[in-house]
């Protein structure tokens, strides 16, 4: 017979599982837009919509320990929920601010668009893999998302370090490429943190870096 | 609360060792202690650390041997035929199952609260002069005053019944009666103090006051409780102990128990899944 | 024809109003009413008879009361009841001494000490039966044990014993069984202060059982001042005080009342209604000390 909490619980998994895909999808959709150079004003609506169920998740986990002061496994996968859905919320963010890059400089077709789609690649991938870790509570999968950080963290210093070295820059692609990989890169970061969260859930420990 | 996590976790594996000298900071040890009503085996092999001026929480659903559990620290299982006991009970470091240790003395050593109130029907003062006046612990009426003063001073009642301490101890509402009988606990001078479920017949305001008072209490005395109220465990514990069918599942530092269980059996009782 | 029966037709009346229920309602006040009439005719059939004896021997008491007749004795030249009062005093104090702290002891070992083996239920029903032994059969018993056997001759001790046995089990049950609705919850916080058994009867049971041991006892001495036959057989009657314990008779109020009452000297009839006067006012002293010391203890 399912406890009284179980039903909350089951509300915040689904919050959740409902912002990890919305969360995917935005950040897709604006890597669509950065190729095509068309602005998709659904990247900002989803956006806010994530914020609205962050707000959402943050407000049932109150309620949850106001109501039935939970502990062991219930008590972390609480304090991980905070933090995941913090986490989709991000993506959303960071996808919105590439939106802003493209209103910003316009059409970027133009620009060598081989690092950010090398880097975007890898980045969807990290946030599908943690969308999944979440779902299955899949430690293994969780632990691997931070080797791919890496790559992602390195395409970045590198693009920056490759533009201090070259003589002839043009200003537009360099900055907007800047910003886009400094906003892949941190979705990459929080696509770690998420991971992390589970193995917390799962294993009641923070693993050591 | 670092340290006593750690100190908790000396006592535990020194415990565990069975016959390892007194551990420091340590009040009492079970040492493979089984307990038996009849044949029924009701507690099986405990290896226990009770640590001095801490509060050690007994929890577990009914029937897994809580209660049997404390009331054989002060012997108050004898009078039950058929109790046996096996294995050592060591209060500073002496066994009070051995032949050499007086029951009725070792009342003085621990004392106990009951679960339901129970006041003598004589006055406030007499209730609190009771153990002091059987065991001659004072010579004059000024001695006796002061302890019953102290005493009542300890349990958080003083200033409630301090111009009433002619008056039947009957007419204190449950709350105030029960910390009455920790004062009578207390006038004796007991080294421990075993509560078994105190607050459990008492509103919630009452209990809240009776926690407060535990976790004073424990600075001068070491407070063993049994509770069935795991919240009550988490706020009040120091170290919690989860006895399960007799058998001692998991023992460790409140935080450590309530936020990662080392049994999984323990996760479904704290979760409310058992 | 098929018989249609129509069903889920909404009663429109709710159950409270309905003719049958309101007709059983009325039948069942009217019961209880002739019930409750029925127990107060019952009290008054009886209250009534008894107050109006009670009033005859207060009446006709009071006629001859006076000092002369309370302190003389019924050959002296104002004929008194004197030497039945002090007679009567003499058995209850006694007996009294005899029976009460037995009877306590008694109690208090099948209560607290007993182990509830065969030893402590013959134990009870012995008492049980005692109680229910004819107190004249219990004189007889005693008469030939003491007074002829043991060579005591009619005696105050005699009768007293007699009374003894006769007081004891009423002492004995009572005192277990207030003693056992002493809480188990005190006696175990006595235990956990340290106390030994001793003294926890000592200080807290008895303490708290006072109410139904005082009951007992008040019960006892009540049988034993209503005695009549026993103390015919052990002590016999006589017109004065005894001068030993043994071998000397004494008087007593019910003797006096036996005796005397269908007698020809007619100041003796008077004596008679005098004594019954007498040991009605005595018990019903005895039930308003026991009353108010009873408030003192619940006091507490």
């Amino acid at each position: 017979m399912p406890r009284l909490m179980d039903l909350g619980m089951e509300r915040l998994t689904n919050l959740l599982l409902e912002m990890g895909k919305l969360s995917e999808q935005t950040v897709a959709t604006a890597m669509v837009a950065y190729r095509t150079g068309k602005s998709l004003q659904e990247v900002n609506k989803w956006s806010v919509q994530l914020k609205q169920l962050d707000d959402q998740v943050s407000d049932m986990c109150i309620e949850l320990i106001a109501r039935f002061q939970p502990v062991a496994s219930d008590l972390r996968y609480i304090k991980a929920s905070l933090e995941i859905s913090y986490g989709f919320y991000r993506y959303g963010r960071y996808a919105h601010d590439i939106m802003e890059v493209l209103d910003t400089f316009g059409d970027l077709t133009t620009c060598n668009p081989e690092v950010v789609d090398a880097a975007a690649e890898k980045t969807k991938e990290m946030i599908r893999m943690s969308i999944e870790a979440f779902a299955d509570q899949d430690v293994d999968l969780a632990k691997k998302i931070t080797n791919l950080d890496d790559y992602v963290d390195n395409a970045y210093r590198d693009y920056i370090r490759s533009l201090m070295k070259s003589r002839k820059v043009n200003l537009r692609c360099a900055l907007s490429t800047t910003l886009i990989l400094r906003y892949l890169e941190r979705i990459a970061d929080h696509a770690v943190y998420i991971g992390r969260s589970v193995i917390f859930i799962v294993k009641g420990e923070e693993p050591s870096d | 609360m670092m340290n006593e996590r750690r100190e908790t976790q000396g006592a535990v594996a020194a415990s565990a060792q069975g016959f390892a000298p007194k551990a420091p900071g340590e009040m009492m040890r079970l040492v493979d202690f089984s307990a038996y009503y009849g044949s029924l085996e009701v507690l099986k092999h405990i290896n226990l650390s009770i640590l001095q001026n801490k509060v050690t929480v007994f929890m577990g659903p009914s029937g897994c041997g809580k209660s049997t559990l404390v009331r054989t620290l002060n012997r108050m299982n004898d009078s039950v035929p058929g109790f046996k006991t096996s294995g050592k009970v060591l209060l500073q470091g002496e066994d009070i199952y051995g032949p050499e240790v007086d029951p009725v003395l070792l009342k003085m050593r621990v004392g106990m609260v009951f679960q339901k109130p129970n006041p003598f029907p004589i006055s406030i003062y007499d209730n609190v002069a009771f153990g002091p006046k059987i065991h001659k612990m004072t010579k004059s009426r000024s001695e006796m005053d002061a302890i019953v003063k102290d005493s009542l001073q300890k349990a958080a009642l003083w200033e409630e019944v301090k111009d009433r301490l002619g008056k039947s101890a009957w007419g204190l509402s449950g709350g105030q009666q029960q910390r009455l009988c920790i004062a009578r606990a207390l006038a004796v001078r007991p080294e421990v103090l075993l509560m078994d479920e105190p607050a459990s017949a008492l509103d919630p305001g009452s209990t809240a006051k009776i926690e407060e008072l535990m976790v004073e209490l424990k600075e001068n005395y070491t407070v063993v409780l049994v509770t069935h109220n795991m919240q009550q465990a988490a706020r009040v514990g120091t170290n919690v102990a989860f006895l399960y069918k007799g058998d001692l599942v998991e023992f460790g530092p409140a935080a450590d128990v309530f936020e990662n269980p080392k049994s999984p059996l323990t996760e479904k009782y704290i979760r409310g899944s058992l | 024809m098929e018989k249609n029966v129509s069903r889920a037709t909404p009663d429109p009346t709710p159950t409270w109003r309905h003719p049958s229920v309101v007709a059983n309602h009325k039948a069942r006040t009217f019961r209880s009413l002739v019930f409750a009439g029925l127990c107060v005719a019952c009290v008054l059939a009886v209250m009534i008879p008894l107050g109006d004896m009670l009033y005859m021997f207060a009446y006709r008491g009071i006629q001859v009361i006076s000092i002369a007749r309370l302190t003389g004795n019924p050959i002296s030249a104002t004929p008194g009841i004197g030497n039945a009062i002090t007679g009567t005093a003499i058995l209850t104090a006694l007996s009294g001494a005899m029976a009460i702290p037995l009877g306590i002891l008694g109690g208090v070992y099948m209560a607290e000490f007993s182990k509830g083996g065969r030893f402590s239920e013959a134990l009870r029903f012995c008492a049980d039966v005692l109680a229910g032994v004819p107190s004249i059969v219990l004189g007889y018993v005693c008469f030939l044990a003491f007074v002829v056997y043991f060579n005591f001759g009619y005696s105050a001790m005699a009768a007293s014993i007699a009374l003894a046995i006769v007081m004891f089990p009423y002492v004995f049950r009572t005192t277990e069984i207030a003693i056992r609705r002493v809480p188990e919850s005190i006696k175990e916080g006595a235990i956990a202060l340290g106390s030994t058994k001793t003294t926890m009867i000592n200080r807290l049971v008895l303490r708290f059982a006072m109410p139904g041991i005082l009951t007992g006892v008040l019960l006892a001495l009540g049988i034993s001042l209503s005695e009549t036959a026993p103390l015919l057989y052990t002590a016999n009657f006589a017109n004065y005080n005894p001068t030993s314990l043994f071998h000397s008779q004494l008087g007593y109020l019910t003797g006096v009342i036996y005796l005397f009452y269908t007698s020809n000297l007619s100041f003796d009839v008077q004596l008679s209604y005098l004594a019954t006067f007498v040991l009605i006012m005595i018990v019903v002293a005895l039930n308003v000390v026991a009353r108010l010391g009873l408030k003192r203890f619940s006091k507490v």
